[in-house]
């Protein structure tokens, strides 16, 4: 009995042990099912649950002027996500948050509700806010606020140099100017990481598997300084006299390098356009919108004349009426009688370039025309850049080249006119304008852009003759305004009629112009100034901002001047007088303004006038030496005391 | 006698080699969230550490205490005696799971502390009735005190509740049980399984899903939707689904070689419970078959060593404490591994020796010290 016990107990426990090896055959062959045979589809399933796939932005690349001053640089802010699904209650979520990232309440506790309906991992609330608001929702220490580095284009000159740095978006590309053209090299290579992550798809651990590679610096031919100034004056000029729109090229004429480059209106390249805003702004109008360059154009006629049809300075040209093509040419003021080749420049004389453009041909002027880089992109290497307007030679009316040997019929950029001047001012050279001097990549070395090899276009002493005769439009013509003090100018002031394309006709608005060099014994920089909609000629509207902008890189540059104070002394008498005038004004300033009645000056010294003038309580602003010619404004004038009265004075 | 020198080594250094791969295992599945809650990568580990420390010491006492004094009515009535007083003040003090009794600064666990108690009675029961198994004056009053503990235990832990179940279950057949009332049994334990598994949507979800995971054949059966929407009740309607996708990703990312000791991914919360019921997933995780299949060679090595000691036990109370013994730990340790392999429905136990939690450790170890000693002095 008890053995018969024994012997079913030993069976029954060899059926329980046979159970227990049965289960522990199918855990050994679920394990091998698992682990060995479908190892490589969980292994993939586990990747594509924990790992996500993060580029590790790189740092867009610096943009410096010439003397390495930072005119673009990117700078880190922090980006704010939050975690929907840490989110204790998306109501209060959005509460904390708007006011700190001045976001409305409603629309972000939508936004916060639908992630976390979706079970989203992460919202991005706000892109780059931000160091206040970062800190202020930092000190909040919440966990479900999570941050992310980002960076973010900074313009710490706001809008120096705007047009030419262009600017970025959204998403740190170029979208203008230096930004948009050179974008591929500024922009670098993002880095790729595997960012380990939770179930929640919050990081826990990252793994880079390349690393970012920083954009390259890039050095521009700007000067900073000298933009600066440029811009000021070009403000100044155009709001001044009521204008739309306005550039200037200062350039060095030998190497092509762009030293300063404005266009009016600018804007802030920090702030994102908004829709609706007013796109005109952001187009760069020295190289973007061409225009009729006008009586600059006679300066490279003339240099067609010299070295085509023998022409000299002395050379005397009839010019008197002259009907091309059916219209009367019109001089700008008066009719001039038969003049030589360095007056027609000085005096700007349309019938006399006519003249000279009909006699050099039109293949010959279409030749020097192109050689002089008309007609064609300057190849600057920026954006949206004009080629101007020239059309073919084939194309011409028989009176084109009369016409265009005053800058009608054609259209230039206000860099094209800069490259044309660069070649009188440099020797007859066609040097490209350059942006761009050097790039260097991060812990690489620097890599000078390589520059063309400049293209002879016109004789040496041509360009000696040319700059003798703009020197002379400085110092005896319409480019007065223009006389630097120190330096020896030459120079061509521009007039073109605006033509409506609507009514068909030129209106009386102009393209005011003008385009100079200093020193003229051998050039460091030439000038060129475009005012457009103005009512003035370009000698008055154009030429004083030549004078300022000149004077002010000439000094920046420390260039050395070749003539002494001259013009100082000229005028000592005058300016000791206004001077004094003015120290009377500021006394008479101080008591109630009280209208007064401009006494009428003309035929008068200049001491008469100036102490007429302060018995009045008027300033004047005096011009010339002799007696008083002309005043502005007339005679029996109301002025309030203390306003100014402009004489020209002549003998 | 030297003490030593009657050792059973193999189970010794198997225990305790097991308890403490069972601590670096805490480790490498608590740190990341231990720091990211409590600010300290060791927080589960020490305390895990201390648990293992009171459990080697309650091992080794009751490994040096000869099997004979265990066998009275004084212990097997008043361990059964303490558990259910502790079921009934869990009943009633943790009145939402039954499950975590709070005393002091101790958290009891009465479902895992019943498990010693329960092979210590039916052990002396058995032994005691031993020649009229099949009396109904044997089995009316065993059915009684195991039932009701059983379904005390139940209350809150559906798995042990299985688990002793089937452990008394094997207990009677080797006692001789007739196979008739296993078929009485056997409906009384479907009956009562059914009951617990319906009244509880998770549960009867997590059934489901285990055999028809999209619904398809519910919707059949019940166009209407109401069971559909009993069980979506259910806080956690789609975990079962995705703890078992989860632990079968962790199981086959680790692959034959592993990702390597504490390089485990599936731990950063795609695992439920990566400490406890899913510590055997990290395992296959980090450490490949070497792991898995160390582990399983453990289990079966004290199912060998169990079952040899039943075999070789003079007396019925030692057979029947190491059958009860090795029955539980097997039993809830392959229930356990077949969970994280996806092979049953999730029940919720923990992997004895290895899952983190001193109540389940404290269980185990006191129950192997007891069969240590029964290996080492119950031999004819």
């Amino acid at each position: 009995m008890e053995d018969r016990a024994r012997g079913q107990a030993n069976r029954r426990l060899t059926v329980l042990a046979c159970a227990a090896a049965l289960w522990a055959a199918a855990i050994l062959w679920k394990l091998i099912h698992l682990q060995v045979l479908h190892h490589e589809e969980y292994a993939r399933m586990a990747e594509a649950q924990q790992i996500r796939a993060v580029e590790i932005a790189a740092p867009r690349g610096d943009i410096l002027d010439r003397n390495g001053q930072k005119m673009a640089i990117s700078v880190e802010v922090d980006t704010v996500f939050v975690n929907p699904m840490r989110l204790p209650d998306a109501a209060v979520a959005a509460e904390v948050l708007a006011p700190v990232l001045n976001l409305d309440r409603a629309g972000l506790h939508q936004r916060l509700k639908a992630a976390k309906e979706e079970k989203q991992g992460f919202l991005r609330v706000k892109r780059r806010i931000s160091r206040a608001e970062s800190e202020q929702l930092r000190s909040l220490k919440l966990e479900w606020i999570e941050f992310e580095k980002e960076s973010q284009r900074h313009y710490p000159n706001i809008t120096v140099g705007a047009h030419v740095l262009g600017a970025v978006d959204h998403e740190e590309k170029g979208n203008g100017g230096v930004e948009l053209e050179w974008n591929e090299e500024l922009e670098g290579r993002p880095g790729t990481a595997r960012m380990l992550t939770d179930v929640r798809r919050r990081g826990i651990e990252q793994q880079v598997e390349t690393e970012p590679k920083a954009g390259t610096n890039l050095t521009l031919c700007l000067d900073e300084r000298i933009q600066f100034a440029v811009e000021r004056e070009l403000r100044e000029a155009v709001e001044g006299s009521r204008c739309s729109t306005g550039s200037v090229v200062v350039m060095n004429p030998h190497t092509g390098e762009v030293l300063a480059m404005a266009s009016y209106p600018s804007f802030d390249p920090n702030k994102r356009p908004e829709s609706g805003e007013d796109q005109a702004a952001r187009l760069n109008v020295a190289i973007s919108a061409p225009g009729e360059p006008g009586s600059l154009f006679k300066v490279f006629t003339v240099a067609a004349g010299i070295e085509t049809i023998h022409l000299r300075p002395e050379s005397v040209m009839p010019c008197g009426h002259l009907t091309l093509g059916g219209r009367t040419v019109h001089e700008a003021k008066h009719f001039f009688g038969p003049m030589s080749v360095a007056e027609i420049l000085a005096k700007s004389s349309n019938v006399g370039a006519a003249q000279i453009g009909l006699r050099v041909g039109e293949e010959r002027m279409y030749e020097y025309v192109r050689r002089f880089g008309f007609g064609r992109r300057t190849g600057l290497q920026l954006p949206a850049e004009s080629p101007g307007m020239l059309r073919r030679v084939e194309n011409w009316e028989p009176a084109s080249a009369g016409y265009i040997a005053f800058g009608h019929e054609i259209a230039a950029t206000t860099v094209q006119i800069a490259q044309a001047c660069s070649v009188i001012a440099n020797g007859g050279l066609l040097v490209k304008p350059r942006m761009v001097l050097k790039k260097q990549k991060p812990g690489g070395i620097e890599e000078k852009i390589a520059a063309e090899p400049p293209a002879r276009a016109l004789r040496p002493e041509t360009a000696i003759k040319m700059r003798q005769m703009m020197e002379l439009v400085v110092l005896q013509g319409t480019g007065k305004a223009a006389r630097l003090s120190g330096y020896t100018v030459g120079g061509k002031t521009g007039s073109a009629q605006i033509y409506d394309f609507e009514a068909k006709r030129y209106t009386h608005a102009y393209n005011a112009s003008f385009m100079g060099m200093a020193p003229l014994t051998n050039p460091s920089i030439v000038v060129v100034v475009t005012i457009n909609g103005a009512h003035e000629y370009g000698g008055a509207v154009a030429a004083p901002v030549f004078q300022k902008v000149a004077t002010e890189a000439l000094r920046v540059l420390d260039v050395p001047k070749d003539l002494p104070d001259a013009a100082t002394e000229e005028t000592t008498d005058t300016e000791r007088l206004v001077a004094d005038a003015g120290r009377r004004d500021e006394a008479v300033a101080k008591t109630p303004v009280k209208p007064g009645r401009v006494p009428d000056f003309h035929g008068m010294t200049m001491r008469a006038v100036v102490e007429t003038a302060s018995a009045e309580g008027l300033a004047v602003l005096v011009n010339g030496r002799g007696i008083v010619r002309a005043q502005e404004p007339p005679p029996g004038a109301e002025l309030p005391r203390g306003s100014r009265v402009r004489v020209l004075l002549a003998k | 006698m030297p003490q030593l020198q009657k050792t059973d080594k193999k189970l010794f250094y198997a225990t305790v080699g097991t308890a403490f791969f069972g601590l670096v295992m805490v480790y490498s599945a608590t740190s990341i969230m231990a720091k990211l809650r409590y600010q300290s990568t060791t927080h589960f580990v020490v305390q895990q550490g201390i648990a293992l420390g009171i459990s080697l010491v309650v091992m080794l006492l009751l490994k040096r205490t000869h099997y004979r004094n265990l066998r009275s009515p004084a212990v097997a009535f008043a361990t059964v005696g303490v558990v259910v007083v502790m079921l009934l003040a869990v009943y009633v003090m943790d009145s939402r799971q039954h499950r975590w009794l709070r005393l002091g600064g101790l958290n009891l666990q009465p479902a895992e502390l019943a498990k010693p108690a329960i092979v210590l009675f039916l052990a002396y029961f058995v032994a005691q009735r031993a020649r009229a198994i099949n009396d109904k004056h044997t089995i009316m009053p065993a059915l009684m005190a195991v039932g009701v503990v059983t379904l005390g235990i139940g209350m809150a832990d559906l798995g042990t509740a299985v688990v002793v179940g089937i452990t008394a279950a094997a207990v009677f057949f080797v006692a001789g049980l007739e196979k008739k009332y296993f078929g009485v049994l056997a409906l009384i334990a479907l009956a009562v399984g059914t009951y617990f598994v319906v009244s509880k949507p998770y549960r009867l979800a997590r059934i489901v899903q285990f055999f028809d995971r999209e619904y398809k054949l519910v919707d059949r059966i019940d166009p209407k939707g109401t069971i559909k929407n009993y069980l979506r009740r259910s806080s956690a309607s789609r975990d079962t689904n995705y703890q078992m996708e989860q632990s079968k990703i962790a199981v086959g990312a680790g692959g034959p070689a592993g990702l390597g000791l504490t390089h485990g991914k599936q731990k950063l919360f795609y695992l439920p419970e990566a400490h406890t019921d899913f510590i055997y997933a990290v395992i296959c995780e980090e450490l490949g078959l070497l792991g898995s299949l160390s582990v399983l060679a453990v289990f079966l090595l004290i199912l060998y060593r169990g079952l040899r000691t039943t075999l070789q036990s003079g007396d019925d109370f030692a057979r029947y404490l190491a059958l009860g013994i090795t029955t539980i730990i097997v039993v809830q340790a392959f229930m356990n591994m077949s969970v994280v392999l996806a092979m049953g429905p999730t029940k919720g136990i923990p992997l004895p020796m290895i899952s983190s939690g001193g109540n389940s450790l404290l269980a185990t170890l006191a129950m192997m010290g007891m069969l240590m000693n029964v290996s080492e002095n119950g031999a004819q």
